[in-house]
């Protein structure tokens, strides 16, 4: 198992921010990441950054957690850095050495990308952290519900993505347990030439692979069985309410936004 | 091989809100050439614990000595040269093929750790007979094969390797009775033959008292039990207490020492045995 990622992961519990309705959830991360890319002024940033602050610490998620778990983001962030500071031929020259000049709009570009690039996937890591996937699916699939007018297939949709996602784990735990089995066989995943290393994908790839067909099938007949028919009709065993609670971090939210928009420029 | 466990913790993704400690403090001993059966519930740490045995796991704390081989929290570098000792049959084996044949699935292993293949090719034969494969399959497709054949041939490509130490987790699950018994005579017959030591993770209580000569019993992640086989019936009701299942046999004789005054001196599976011992009983007029 990938310890060090967490995106996608779900930690279970009862803090405001699990509570909120997945619905709200949603059309916040999209204002929000919509947002963020027309911010400019320092103000603007800091009213996103405490509203992305606030948010996990909310959630009451360990804060140790969240920053070692976005640890492969780091890398990427301060690479987008360096390739801009490197890079961008904008502005005056703050400092020369060796005959390369270090532009001042380099450096605001550097930092603006770099900022933006860390509320995005901070904000979308809470999201996932709090919300459990058939949450987000559910919200999904209720915010899509008006497509249905133009004949979009839209509780298919959301069947394949909850059915995608609640196989995540089982996968990963296949693979897990695969790789132990071919490892204890004399594979080796870990050393060797790249071409090696390749090749020994092919004994974990072919027996998930059947695993994986085998137990679509067995899925399909057992929602066969059970006589399943997706859209009409159908009801919702955890049907989502929108409580005096989402009110609240509704009015918050749109309160904020407008104190963004009005600092923004 | 030889193995001793020394104060083995091992904890699950330390330091995240999912960290789980599956084995606390674990020490143990298994003698060179012993029959050992692991006894315990669904996550008391079974399978963290033999997972240990070839490396794929190592300890957060304590060490673990398998033969010559020391693994503790440090990268071991002889990893392979352990493996190659080792020969563990997993659960469900057979969801391990993956060759275009069956010979090629079972030579997996041996080519891997760089046997001499002419040798181990001379081997196969025997190899076959002794799991119960006929040779006409060996040019067939592993995923071609019935359900109890496919584990066959995931057991044969272990047994080719002739492991110092066989590792087997809960061999015969899913398997139907015949089969079950089938296969593990197989491994209690090859445990006889060849100088090896074996360590049997198993649910089933009679298999324990048959197979094993030394039973040990893990319960959240601790040895709760490590005893001769007979224990089994001596400890029952600490057993009982645990939720583990006895063989129908002991609550038989539990049932005739209760009402019939008789007491039996040694715990057996087979029901000769015990109409026997009762009937001499019985006759000796050795009730009250």
């Amino acid at each position: 198992m990938n310890q060090s990622l967490i995106i996608g992961q779900f930690v279970p519990g009862e803090s405001l921010i699990h509570r909120i309705d997945p619905r709200l959830k949603l059309v916040i991360i999209f204002i929000y990441v919509l947002v963020i890319f027309s911010a400019e002024t320092l103000l603007s940033y800091g009213i996103l950054f405490a509203i992305a602050i606030s948010t996990a610490v909310l959630s009451r998620v360990p804060a140790t957690f969240i920053i070692k778990g976005l640890k492969p983001v780091w890398f990427i962030i301060a690479l987008t850095f360096l390739l801009h500071i490197l890079l961008t031929r904008e502005g005056e020259p703050l400092i020369t050495v060796w005959g390369f000049s270090l532009y001042d709009q380099a450096l605001l570009q550097g930092l603006n990308i770099s900022a933006r690039l860390l509320l995005l996937i901070l904000m979308t890591t809470l999201l996932t952290l709090t919300t459990t996937p058939i949450s987000i699916t559910d919200a999904v699939e209720a915010l899509l519900k008006p497509l249905k007018y133009v004949r979009f297939p839209v509780h298919e949709l959301a069947l394949m993505m909850s059915i995608s996602l609640r196989f995540i784990p089982t996968i990963m735990q296949e693979t897990d347990k695969i790789a132990k089995a071919q490892s204890s066989r004399g594979l080796d995943f870990t050393t060797g030439p790249i071409k090696d290393r390749l090749k020994a994908i092919i004994p974990l790839l072919i027996p998930l692979f059947v695993g994986a067909f085998k137990r679509a099938e067995d899925l399909a007949l057992a929602m066969e069985a059970r006589g399943y028919q997706g859209g009409e009709g159908r009801t919702k065993y955890r049907a989502l309410t929108f409580q005096p609670l989402d009110l609240i971090v509704a009015l918050v939210f749109v309160v904020v936004m407008t104190l963004f928009f009005v600092t923004r420029t | 091989m030889e193995i001793t466990f020394k104060e083995v913790d091992y904890t699950y993704q330390p330091n995240t809100p999912f960290e789980h400690k599956a084995l606390k403090g674990v020490s143990f001993h298994i003698p060179k050439g012993s029959f050992t059966a692991i006894i315990g519930h669904t996550g008391s740490g079974k399978s963290t614990l033999i997972q240990q045995f070839n490396g794929l796991l190592r300890p957060t704390k304590g060490t673990a000595k398998i033969g010559e081989f020391t693994l503790s929290n440090e990268k071991n570098n002889q990893i392979k040269e352990l493996r190659k000792k080792v020969g563990m049959v997993f659960q469900y084996p057979e969801h391990q093929l993956f060759e275009e044949t069956v010979k090629k699935d079972i030579l997996f292993g041996p080519k891997n750790f760089g046997f001499k293949m002419d040798e181990v090719e001379k081997k196969l034969p025997k190899i076959l007979e002794d799991v119960g494969l006929d040779e006409s399959l060996l040019e067939r497709s592993p995923f071609e094969l019935s359900g109890g054949q496919m584990r066959r041939t995931a057991i044969a490509g272990v047994m080719l390797m002739e492991p110092e130490l066989l590792v087997l987790d809960e061999p015969t699950a899913g398997l139907d009775p015949y089969g079950k018994r089938q296969v593990m005579e197989l491994f209690s017959h090859l445990h006889q033959k060849r100088d090896q030591t074996t360590v049997l993770v198993t649910h089933d209580m009679e298999d324990a008292f048959k197979y094993a000569d030394q039973i040990m019993v893990l319960e959240d992640g601790k040895v709760n039990l490590i005893d001769h086989p007979k224990a089994l019936y001596t400890k029952k009701e600490h057993l009982q207490k645990l939720g583990l299942d006895l063989p129908e046999q002991f609550h038989c004789m539990d049932y005739i020492e209760r009402q019939l005054g008789v007491t039996f001196d040694e715990p057996t599976l087979s029901a000769e045995t015990i109409a026997g011992l009762l009937s001499n009983q019985l006759k000796g007029g050795d009730t009250q």
